[in-house]
């Protein structure tokens, strides 16, 4: 809340050193905006237990309305004290946002909250487990099967909060923070899904949260003029 | 709109961290054989016995139980046969002078079960169709008397699953 509070308030003086006259005609700009999340595209770099990428798109639709969606693929290798996995597979959320910021002059920022249905489509494979024995008397808990399990997907809701700002002409930086409450899901028989392509790591809830930030770039498509006080 | 993140976070915050990463024991465990220690001539009575020493079969290590009436023997799990020797201990003021120790071998026959129980946890083992027999033996100094089977499934260790007599 600090943080935009802000990012609100460093929006607001960017924008007032711009503010000179106070009646006059600004071009909205109408378009398609298409970027990536660079914390799941660095990740690549750092995490070596990680691949995936995520491409995001939304288009304006009205003067605070945007149709929203996502697609991507994710890899991801986990080894806990009792089992290790590796979980693969693409997802795609589509929704909408609502910008809740009154721009001034020509600026062009959001300050947006959304909503997504989200849908992952993945397989998990069990590398190793171990059989929880007590005594370990025997140590033949170690279990390695590589039990692969194919077809499995997820359903879940999502509620984004975040910011974009225009920092050059068209590109965008952001910060989202998202929760998302899982729906339905098909599980690997005899097991459970533990990760999720664009959802992440399965706690013993059915509820999560998540954190990105995005860059991203705005085609116009039209421009529509509004005048503003 | 503040309201609202508060409530959301607040929502959020309560539901969404429940630690899973601790496993809570108890029926998570896979069992073990739960042997209840019993009067071998007064049959209704529990024996408590100074001290017992258990070696697996192929194995070396040794659990000592000391001053108890009930002991427990854990099962191989990747295999449908576990075979046991039990050791009795019998102190000098029993015997004489010198500690006497004396054998039994115990064979387990079961088939395994094996199931995903949580992350936290891991996986357990659940044993059917048990079976338990004393295995004879021309060992020179047996001690027990006789077993018997209480139960042909081994989910947990709450109850005995066999009556030893001594």
């Amino acid at each position: 809340m600090r943080i935009s509070i802000f990012i609100i308030s460093f929006l607001f003086t960017c924008s007032s050193l711009f503010a000179q006259e106070s009646l006059k005609s600004h071009p909205e700009i109408y378009g398609l905006r298409i970027g990536t999340d660079l914390v799941k595209a660095s990740r690549n770099l750092w995490d070596k237990d990680y691949k995936g990428f995520d491409i995001h798109a939304d288009y304006r639709y009205n003067k605070n309305w945007y149709i929203a969606a996502e697609a991507g693929f994710e890899e991801r290798f986990k080894a806990d004290d009792q089992l290790s996995f590796t979980t693969s597979g693409m997802f795609l959320k589509i929704g909408a946002d609502r910008n809740f910021h009154q721009n001034w002059l020509d600026m062009n920022n959001l300050i947006y909250v959304g909503g997504r249905y989200g849908l992952s489509l993945h397989q998990q494979n069990l590398h190793s487990y171990r059989v929880n024995t007590g005594s370990g008397y025997f140590n033949e808990e170690l279990q390695f099967p590589e039990l692969k399990s194919d077809g499995l997907s997820a359903h879940w809701l999502e509620l984004v909060f975040g910011i974009k700002a225009e920092v050059f002409d068209h590109l965008f930086l952001g910060f989202n923070v998202r929760f998302h409450a899982l729906l339905a899901q098909k599980q690997p028989q005899g097991f459970e899904n533990l990760y999720y392509p664009g959802y992440g790591q399965k706690y013993s809830g059915s509820v999560g949260a998540g954190f990105g930030y995005t860059i991203s770039y705005l085609i116009p498509i039209k421009k529509k003029t509004t005048f503003q006080e | 709109m503040r309201k609202i993140w508060f409530l959301v976070c607040m929502t959020i915050g309560v539901t969404a961290c429940e630690k899973d990463d601790i496993c809570q024991g108890g029926t998570s465990e896979t069992p073990n054989v739960v042997i209840n220690l019993y009067d071998g001539f007064d049959t209704e009575q529990f024996k408590t016995a100074t001290k017992i020493a258990m070696i697996a079969q192929g194995y070396t290590d040794t659990i000592f139980y000391k001053n108890t009436n009930k002991i427990e023997a854990p099962l191989q799990i990747n295999t449908n046969e576990t075979q046991w020797s039990l050791l009795l201990y019998i102190p000098p003021t029993v015997s004489g002078n010198d500690t006497v120790i004396m054998r039994n071998d115990v064979r387990f026959n079961y088939n395994t079960h094996e199931f995903y129980v949580s992350k936290a946890c891991g996986y357990k083992v659940d044993f059917y169709n048990f079976n338990a027999q004393l295995i004879d033996t021309d060992l020179a100094t047996p001690w027990i008397h006789n077993i018997s089977n209480l139960t042909s499934e081994i989910t947990s260790d709450d109850h005995a699953h066999i009556n030893l007599y001594y």
